[in-house]
């Protein structure tokens, strides 16, 4: 296997829509949180995108988007921006994505033509009637590989690929683990990891006293490159890999690396404590509750923090699995 | 040299949950599809499926065992499926005790609305579904079954570890399995891979015929590909599960083994989201890159995504003939219907037909050849001459997933 760097990384999160530097310092969510209309008692983390009009040839193409959607290709805009990042047809494409995207209210019309007069479901006015209600465009909205196809055809990525399903940061870390696989096995130049989640919708945030931290929208997209192929701006962090472990000691190991002082933990989902670093740090914390795409934001940070001068040397990205961890690591390589 | 070895099956399709009595009735030309039963769909405009039997006795055991309320269960049937066809393959593969913690590499659908709950939100006065009468829902929530929800029940009835969900529509199926490959070749010892798929629901199958994607023709041959006059797909519904493993713990442990995975690859269209690229190029590169890894074996049958919908069913053809020549094709969906992110894996275990009993499945009711699907169509059972089977899976949005398999040495 071919070492990966990390070459280039985008988000659209509550903290902004842009590169790496969004996700440095240490601000929490409340700081950058604006409120939403409809539920401004609560702390929420839309991101600061009205939609993702400036990332797509024709604007047309955005009534076929979920918000999720559209964070995704945004994040992965800003990703692209450092270069022209050629053989897009080659190049893959691994992404973690959540529960369906669409908005509840927009089966209103359906259900309004499809209840008794007595508000009971009737199934044969549904097929008679309330199914020319339902918006045809509906499908590309609550499909929950979408994400993954709009990204793939607004910039013409059309290599291996995957839409992995996720409640928390194990799908993002198993997308950035496919990414780096794809890429040091030679199955094409560069691959892009990612991760996308838009939980601000109506049922969600009525929800929202069952979740331990305020959600939040958000999404991340990381290149992985190889180490020969010509990246305009090639990072010095290296991806080391991806275990499953259940403390830090044996993650290192299996890992093959040893013990360092420089050493940043980063955790999203709530892994057992009782093994971590006492200054571990929640990405929750950060940027909220963000689902399915908190993987993908665990490892933007990472390579964030490891880019900067002076920063750790080793981030161990944490996330819960199997009542165990799984730990991604990403190594800033001294040049 | 290959991925893995196939040394169990576990099945739960329209024509039944062997893979012998599967084989033999699509090699008889059998069609599972028929009226609708789960539901009153009379006033739907497709009122056809392909259905698979459930008990109320399962339906209430399952219940029991996980928790989840029978309502749930017998809306959203994939756990159901899943969990029948996941047993089975353990079952097939170790008929003592399975090992523990095995992989799990899954294929998963959409998740399904229950109408009820919805219902049950909306304020007629307001006209509008807010959040207003949630807590009179309490936790309840218009999605009873999560797609998390799902694979943890799944991975709890197979005693499996390290669980990944792959969500690429109707390539899913294709793809986890294809992914479990992988992971047995990079050192994992057994993987169950599998996926399980049912949108034979009022949503599902209204959405579905709101794209205009289904055949409103009524009868078993509702769903014909690559025919003259198709008009679309028909759904169905199912799961199919197989242990994967290497070769060499297979062969050490004197397992049978059904079939090799020679060699998987995926690739994305970057077309359109609504139509698959016109020649087919994406289809085309994940076809090449497969057949290559396997190293380039003589391919006896191609067991085809082939949906029945007038433009996915000739840019699969060109895409087929472009690569590997004029090798026998078929689809199992004209006997199946569409079991959408299962498809994949459901055909996968019919294809095997090619060397349980060295025929080949025929695509059911294909008695009038569009022209433009012109190819060496296996329209009635033959004998399989080959090294390997190809099978590809196209999901809707551009994702596509092809695996070659090779008989077992």
């Amino acid at each position: 296997m071919m070492r990966v760097h990390v070459a280039a990384v985008g988000v659209a999160c509550a903290r902004g829509v842009g590169g790496a530097s969004l996700l440095l310092g240490d601000a929490p969510l409340a700081a950058c949180a604006p409120p939403l209309p409809q539920f401004a008692s609560l702390l929420v983390g839309r991101a600061p995108l009205a939609d993702a009009g400036e990332y797509v040839p024709q604007r047309k193409a955005l009534k076929l988007m979920s918000r999720a959607s559209q964070l995704a290709i945004a994040a992965t805009g800003e990703a692209l921006r450092s270069g022209p990042w050629d053989a897009r047809e080659e190049a893959g494409l691994f992404l973690s994505v959540g529960m369906s995207g669409g908005e509840i209210r927009d089966l209103a019309g359906m259900i309004e033509a499809s209840t008794t007069p007595e508000g009971e479901l009737d199934l044969a006015a549904l097929g008679a009637r309330g199914l020319d209600k339902v918006n045809p465009l509906l499908s590309f909205h609550v499909l929950n590989n979408m994400p993954l196809c709009h990204v793939s055809i607004t910039y013409g990525l059309g290599g291996p690929h995957a839409a992995l399903y996720g409640e928390d940061a194990a799908a993002g870390l198993q997308a950035a683990h496919h990414a780096a696989a794809t890429v040091g096995g030679g199955e094409g130049p560069w691959a892009l990891a990612g991760g996308a989640e838009s939980p601000l919708n109506t049922i969600a945030l009525a929800l929202q006293h069952g979740h331990r931290a305020p959600l939040a929208e958000g999404a991340a997209s990381v290149v992985f490159a190889r180490e020969d192929h010509a990246a305009p701006d090639p990072g010095l962090v290296v991806w080391r890999g991806l275990v499953h472990a259940g403390d830090l000691p044996s993650a290192l190991s299996a890992l093959r690396l040893p013990p360092r002082a420089d050493l940043y933990c980063l955790t999203a989902g709530h892994p057992s404590p009782a093994q971590l670093p006492a200054d571990h740090q929640p990405l929750e914390a950060l940027l909220g509750d963000t689902g399915a795409a908190s993987g993908a934001l665990l490892l933007a940070r990472g390579a964030a923090l490891l880019g900067q001068p002076g920063g750790p040397g080793l981030a161990l990205l944490v996330a819960p699995c199997d009542g165990a961890w799984l730990v991604a690591a990403l190594q800033r390589e001294e040049s | 040299m290959s991925l893995a070895v196939i040394t169990g099956v576990g099945l739960a399709t329209p024509l039944g949950d062997s893979l012998d009595i599967l084989s033999r009735r699509l090699l008889a030309g059998e069609s599972a599809v028929a009226p609708l039963r789960h539901f009153e769909a009379s006033t739907f405009r497709c009122r056809v499926g392909a259905q698979v039997e459930l008990s109320p006795a399962e339906v209430a055991r399952a219940s029991s065992e996980t928790g989840i309320e029978e309502a749930a269960l017998w809306l959203d049937r994939k756990l159901l499926l899943g969990r029948r066809a996941a047993r089975a393959a353990l079952a097939d593969a170790f008929p003592g005790a399975p090992p523990a913690g095995p992989g799990l590499s899954l294929g998963l659908g959409l998740e399904v609305l229950f109408l009820p709950d919805v219902v049950a939100l909306y304020d007629r006065a307001a006209r509008d579904l807010g959040a207003a009468r949630v807590p009179q829902l309490g936790r309840r929530f218009p999605v009873r079954l999560p797609l998390g929800e799902i694979a943890r029940q799944l991975a709890a009835v197979s005693g499996a570890r390290r669980v990944e969900s792959f969500v690429s529509a109707c390539a899913a199926g294709a793809q986890c399995v294809g992914e479990a490959a992988r992971r047995v070749a990079q050192g994992e010892e057994v993987v169950l891979a599998g996926a399980c798929d049912s949108m034979l629901n009022p949503m599902g199958l209204g959405c579905f015929q709101r794209l205009g994607a289904l055949s409103e023709r009524e009868g078993a041959d509702a769903c014909r590909p690559f025919h003259a006059e198709r008009t679309g797909t028909v759904i169905g519904e199912g799961a199919a599960f197989f242990v994967l493993e290497s070769a060499a713990r297979a062969r050490s442990r004197g397992a049978r083994v059904y079939a090799e995975i020679l060699g998987y690859a995926a690739s994305l269209d970057a077309h359109s989201v609504t139509a698959p690229h016109p020649e087919g190029a994406g289809a085309q590169r994940a076809l090449r890159a497969a057949w290559e890894r396997a190293g380039r074996p003589r391919v006896g049958y191609v067991s085809a995504h082939g949906t029945g919908t007038p433009a996915n069913d000739p840019v699969e053809v060109r895409a087929i003939l472009h690569v590997l020549g004029d090798v026998p094709i078929a689809s199992a969906k004209g006997a199946l219907g569409h079991a959408m992110a299962a498809a994949g894996a459901l055909e996968l275990a019919a294809a095997l037909t090619c060397f349980t009993l060295g025929q080949c499945p025929p695509t059911a009711h294909l008695d009038h050849l569009d022209p433009a699907c012109a190819a060496d169509h296996v329209t009635r059972a033959r004998a399989f001459h080959g090294d390997a089977v190809a099978k590809n899976s196209f999901g809707f949005g551009g994702q596509n997933a092809v695996l070659l398999l090779g008989a077992p040495r």
